[in-house]
């Protein structure tokens, strides 16, 4: 969709708002009293990396713009929708083209909007029960479920992107979940979705289920430890985890099922002795997929910490490590040789990734911040490493609602 | 045995109604957690959200608290917006439709106010800060009206509760003959206070200054929510001194290293209040907690 349309609509729909609020309720029998909340957030992205040469790693862009409507529906449901804007997926990886494909670069941004979320979720369910219906991202550990805005470093790590989607993890489906009764918080959630994200078989007819138990323990009033296990099956896409330079041969081959396994912990600590004083946020994931194609144990993870140092700057330290335990066809050596020995277009692309972060952030209110990061990704066999630098403005407008704990 | 029987029915009656009867109340603040206490007596059991000393703006909304949420009958919550940033999130982990908007068990007690003070007027602005829409919500810093939500909480809870209704309303009339006249006091001991202008670190105590008669001149963080400029610290420093001001009072959970600055070059004294319930030492009930304030404000001006 081409952006001018996409910032029309977008324009539309906020003058028609508009003139909804201005009029009057009992002349028109137009009430604005139970209009949803409305925020729009966006999110700009300066970047430049020292090898690689694609788009997506050099120059200014929209890295999301997000609008999101919440709003209870009735005594028994409440709603929320996200409509997202985006650079469209893979159009910057050099496909669009023999001039592209010859340097690696595409030439201006393209733009999709996708309805990211739109789910009602049951607010008057017996036995505490929650129960969610419609598009939402999956509860897989700690960093599927974050909207963009909400990443603690400009990308997702490594073995997030790798293992469980480049563009999200959003599905349409149910879950249910319930507190247990268990001394300590333990909530467990259970799933089943159509099975349509990217690392899934488009084409399949089977779902995909699966489900996260967290136990968050309080160490006093000031911190918490949560601990959390995930697992995700379903039809696994084709082509999952085999590389740019896969064989062919596989593609008219039945695919199994895919399983991925998920374990997380957090810790938090806010400080009480002062308004957005000191804090901290420790987390670390492993992720384990799994099928009878994938080759070896592929083992990925992350670990980051972000502390509020002053009022409004927070210091954000990544690392994370990617490993996909295949063993290379010899044609995919060459073609991998050749790729570390020339200029590369893209970043990630290796069998072995150790990827490093440092980030510090401005955030003067709840509704703007700016971060400068620097991100370092080396791909462990001393052939290839690269360096992005970024800056990203976050500002957020209208009636956001609270961020989960 | 009858013995036995007639001992056992004492203990029992003695215990008073057992923790599987008696209504949860569930609070979003000390101070409504110790109004609610003091209305609901043994017939309630009450717990509070927010601990005195975190600022009620931004309590994580840690999941343990969202469990409390969902074993309540009754949640009171300050309102005007003032637990925004994170009671939505925990009503919705609580799962617990006894306690959604519209519903019995659902009370917000700026209900009781007569006057909502500094309700924006026009367009509401981030420019202004993180400003509150409804108007400023510290209300439970007039002890009047403490009172008319002890009397909204008795009225609800008699609503719930229609069998200890009586004594729900006999607490709340009892609580107000117990505070009025420590209410005139209170004001007529703060009268040295009247004297000059006070600075505030936020404007949170307005509704403070209302009731005892105090002209407040300028607030140091001036846009809620906002980390003030050094511009605007100079402008008001310059105004505190011209105006012979002897007091910038803050709350203890504002920045208070840059309000000891302030206050040493207007030549003032930095005054701490409690700005809730156990939120310091001394103020652990809402009528000790108007003890510490009237004693350090006096205090202060003597200084």
């Amino acid at each position: 969709m081409h952006p001018v349309r996409i910032l029309v609509g977008v324009a539309v729909t906020a003058m028609l708002a508009g003139a909804a609020c201005a009029q009057s309720t009992t002349a028109t029998g137009v009430s604005r009293a139970s209009n949803p909340a409305i925020s729009v957030n966006t999110l700009l992205l300066g970047r430049v990396a020292d090898e690689a040469t694609a788009n997506e790693y050099n120059g200014i862009r929209i890295q999301e713009a997000e609008v999101q409507l919440t709003s209870i529906v009735d005594p028994y449901w409440k709603a929320n929708l996200v409509f997202a804007v985006h650079p469209e997926h893979g159009h910057d990886h050099a496909e669009d083209g023999a001039e592209a494909e010859a340097d690696g670069h595409d030439h201006g941004t393209r733009y999709v909007g996708d309805v990211e979320v739109a789910y009602v979720e049951g607010t008057a369910l017996p036995y505490r029960l929650g129960l969610r219906v419609g598009k939402d991202y999956l509860p897989f550990g700690k960093h599927v479920p974050l909207h963009t805005h909400q990443f603690p470093f400009v990308d997702a790590p490594v073995a997030v992107k790798t293992f469980l989607g480049d563009h999200g993890l959003t599905e349409i489906g149910a879950r249910l979940s319930r507190d247990l009764p268990l001394p300590w918080y333990s909530d467990l959630t259970a799933y089943a979705v159509d099975g349509k994200a990217e690392i899934f078989d488009a084409e399949s007819r089977d779902l995909a289920f699966g489900a996260r138990w967290t136990h968050l323990v309080d160490l006093g009033t000031e911190s918490t430890l949560e601990l959390g296990g995930s697992w995700l099956h379903g039809p696994q896409a084709h082509g999952y985890l085999a590389g740019e330079h896969a064989h062919e041969d596989h593609d008219d081959a039945l695919y199994p099922d895919l399983d991925v396994l998920g374990a997380d912990v957090t810790f938090k600590w806010v400080s009480a002795s002062r308004s957005k004083g000191p804090a901290l946020n420790v987390t670390g994931e492993v992720i384990l997929p799994s099928s009878d194609t994938i080759e070896g144990d592929p083992f990925g993870w992350y670990a980051f910490a972000q502390y509020r140092f002053a009022r409004s700057w927070w210091l954000g330290v990544g690392v994370g490590g990617l490993d996909l335990d295949r063993e290379m066809h010899e044609d995919e050596h060459e073609h991998e040789e050749e790729e570390h020995a020339h200029e590369h277009a893209h970043l990630f692309a290796w069998d072995e990734v150790f990827e490093s972060k440092v980030n510090l952030t401005w955030a003067p209110s709840e509704f703007s911040a700016l971060r400068l990061e620097a991100a370092h990704y080396d791909d462990q066999q001393g052939d290839a490493d690269d360096w992005l630098i970024s800056l990203q403005a976050n500002f957020t407008i209208g009636s956001h609602p609270a961020h989960s704990y | 045995m009858r013995r036995i029987i007639v001992i056992a029915g004492l203990v029992a009656l003695l215990a008073g109604p057992a923790a599987a009867d008696r209504l949860q109340v569930v609070c979003t603040l000390t101070d409504l957690g110790w109004l609610a206490e003091r209305v609901g007596g043994p017939e309630v059991e009450v717990t509070v959200l927010c601990p005195g000393e975190y600022d009620p703006h931004f309590l994580p909304a840690r999941p343990s608290l969202a469990r409390k949420l969902g074993k309540a009958d009754l949640l009171c919550y300050n309102g005007l917006e003032l637990e925004v940033g994170w009671l939505p999130v925990l009503m919705d982990k609580a799962r617990n439709s006894r306690i959604r908007p519209g519903q019995h068990g659902d009370l917000d007690c700026a209900q009781a106010l007569e006057t909502v003070l500094e309700v924006p007027e026009g367009e509401v602005s981030r420019a202004e800060g993180d400003v509150h829409p409804y108007g400023n919500p510290h209300y439970l810093l007039d002890p009047r009206n403490g009172l008319r939500v002890a009397r909204l909480m008795a009225d609800r809870m008699a609503q719930l509760r229609p069998g200890s209704a009586d004594r729900f309303r006999a607490r709340a009339r009892e609580l107000a003959r117990e505070l009025t006249p420590r209410i005139e006091a209170w004001r007529t001991s703060a009268a040295p206070v009247r004297e000059r202008p006070l600075i505030r670190y936020t404007k949170q105590w307005e509704y403070l200054a209302d009731w005892l008669g105090l002209e407040l001149m300028g607030a140091i963080e001036h846009r809620p929510g906002i980390a003030p400029s050094p511009r605007h610290v100079d402008q008001v420093v310059r105004q505190a001194r011209a105006a012979g001001v002897r007091e910038l009072i803050a709350a203890p959970w504002n920045h208070l290293d840059a309000a000891a600055k302030a206050a040493e070059r207007m030549d003032a004294t930095l005054v701490v209040l409690p700005a809730a319930v156990g939120s310091v030492d001394g103020a652990e009930g809402y009528a000790a907690m108007f003890d510490v304030i009237i004693g350090r404000l006096v205090a202060g001006a003597h200084d």
